[in-house]
């Protein structure tokens, strides 16, 4: 290799060191799908939209320190609103119509059904499921978020296994009026534990058929889909979205969709 | 399957020696699994609107698995360099953008008054990894899109002489035999 490659890579990786962290790069395609998605809501008059510190306090104007984090590494639970800002930030969009407030969460662990732990990408849930965690001393929230999106920033196009490692985090995950015997520790049960359980909203569905129809699942992918990925999408109403890059129609499509899904469903 | 050509390993050294082992990794991994043929947007567009409709037990027309195909050997090395420059180029962008998205939700609504002081500063995006940190603002990405530049020509001008090296080392037809 010529001396002027290493001088270039000399350049970009002093500006970016996050490119030498195994996770910098994929966690920087997360950023950007959350932020797109976020900036949509905000644009829309009906939602107010803000950027928060792991301790619940926001990111504003006029501080003179304003850093967005993500963590990267072994993935996380919610941690500890005791433990200060130095934990993942997040981001809250409250409905003005209704007052219900969410969270936008990147790379946080959700625990399943089965005891396992499973990474979601990026999560929409309840702002009461993260309230609740901070202010208990933290841990890992139980059930499925209302909207589950799966990043992949690879160029190579998505084959059927990552289709479905996705559905199967998913069902894992999934609570449901059924489990209530079985998911004794939960009481009462909700979709999403710890959460709001007199907010209807949250009620557990009947079906993996009323789950999968009532939130919204996505793979956001930089490039594209094989066949036989996108052959398991719609029976599991599982959305795929391709070639999403800086400024293309297709990530517009996205966070548009997302905007719009959270309209409707009154979020 | 593909078979790794051997003439990618500087690229590949080069990247673990400046701690870029995820891109290795994910190269070798690209190259060794081939490329599956990808849906076009129109299908993918009647995908997502069947899941939208959400109807009960509705089966899509795409049924095939999708056979990978074998990158071939002798553009591996062209299409190394492209993979690496595409990736960069994404992530930089995605940064860039990323962060002037951060600065607009940050924002306080219309007609909500600002008072700036001088140790305002700009959006900042923290990666913590392993108990390092990671920081970068906008200033740095601008640096980091000029460095993009310079390991592009640098890297095509390697694989211009890397390529010239091949056919030099290769028998004419004519003294060949």
């Amino acid at each position: 290799m010529t001396p002027q490659v290493q001088a270039a890579l000399d350049k970009i990786l002093g500006s970016i060191t996050a490119l030498r962290a195994a996770s910098g790069a994929g966690r920087i395609f997360e950023l950007f799908v959350m932020t797109g998605i976020a900036l949509e809501l905000k644009k829309n008059p009906n939602y107010e939209v803000w950027l928060e510190r792991s301790d619940e306090t926001r990111i504003a104007t006029t501080d003179s320190v304003r850093d967005f984090i993500q963590r990267g590494g072994a993935p996380t639970g919610i941690k500890s609103k005791t433990s200060g800002p130095d934990n993942a930030s997040f981001i809250v969009f409250r409905n003005r119509t209704n007052s219900k407030e969410w969270e936008i969460w990147n790379g946080i662990q959700f625990c399943g059904r089965s005891g396992g732990s499973h990474e979601i990408d990026l999560a929409i849930v309840p702002r009461s499921t993260g309230g609740i965690l901070r202010n208990t001393g933290g841990g890992i929230p139980i059930g499925r978020p209302r909207v589950s999106i799966e990043c992949k920033d690879v160029i190579n196009t998505g084959a059927a296994d990552e289709m479905r490692a996705f559905i199967a985090r998913l069902y894992d995950l999934t609570l449901l009026t059924g489990h209530s015997s079985h998911m004794t520790g939960i009481s009462p049960l909700t979709a999403i534990h710890p959460a709001n359980p007199a907010d209807p909203i949250n009620d557990p569905a009947h079906s993996y058929y009323d789950e999968n129809k009532r939130t919204f699942n996505a793979v956001a992918r930089q490039s594209g889909f094989s066949a036989g990925a996108c052959a398991l999408t719609s029976y599991y109403h599982i959305l795929p979205y391709q070639n999403i890059k800086a400024s293309t129609t297709n990530s517009a499509a996205l966070f548009k969709a997302v905007k719009d899904w959270c309209i409707t469903s009154g979020y | 399957m593909a078979k790794i050509d051997s003439s990618i390993l500087p690229i590949i050294k080069i990247l673990l020696d400046n701690s870029m082992d995820w891109l290795a990794v994910e190269l070798i991994e690209t190259i060794h699994q081939g490329y599956f043929p990808a849906v076009n947007e129109d299908s993918l567009d009647k995908v997502r609107r069947i899941a939208m409709k959400q109807e009960r037990s509705q089966q899509q027309e795409i049924v095939e698995s999708g056979i990978p195909q074998p990158k071939e050997d002798d553009n591996q090395l062209r299409w190394t360099v492209e993979y690496i420059l595409d990736r960069l180029t994404f992530t930089i962008e995605s940064l860039k953008l990323s962060l002037d998205n951060l600065e607009e939700i940050g924002r306080p609504r219309d007609g909500e008054v600002i008072r700036y002081d001088s140790s305002q500063r700009p959006m900042t995006h923290v990666l913590l990894e392993n108990d390092k940190t990671y920081v970068v603002s906008a200033r740095e990405l601008e640096e980091a899109s000029r460095g993009l530049q310079i390991l592009r020509d640098a890297l095509n001008s390697w694989l211009d002489d890397q390529q010239g090296d091949i056919q030099n080392d290769t028998p004419s037809p004519s003294s060949a035999g």
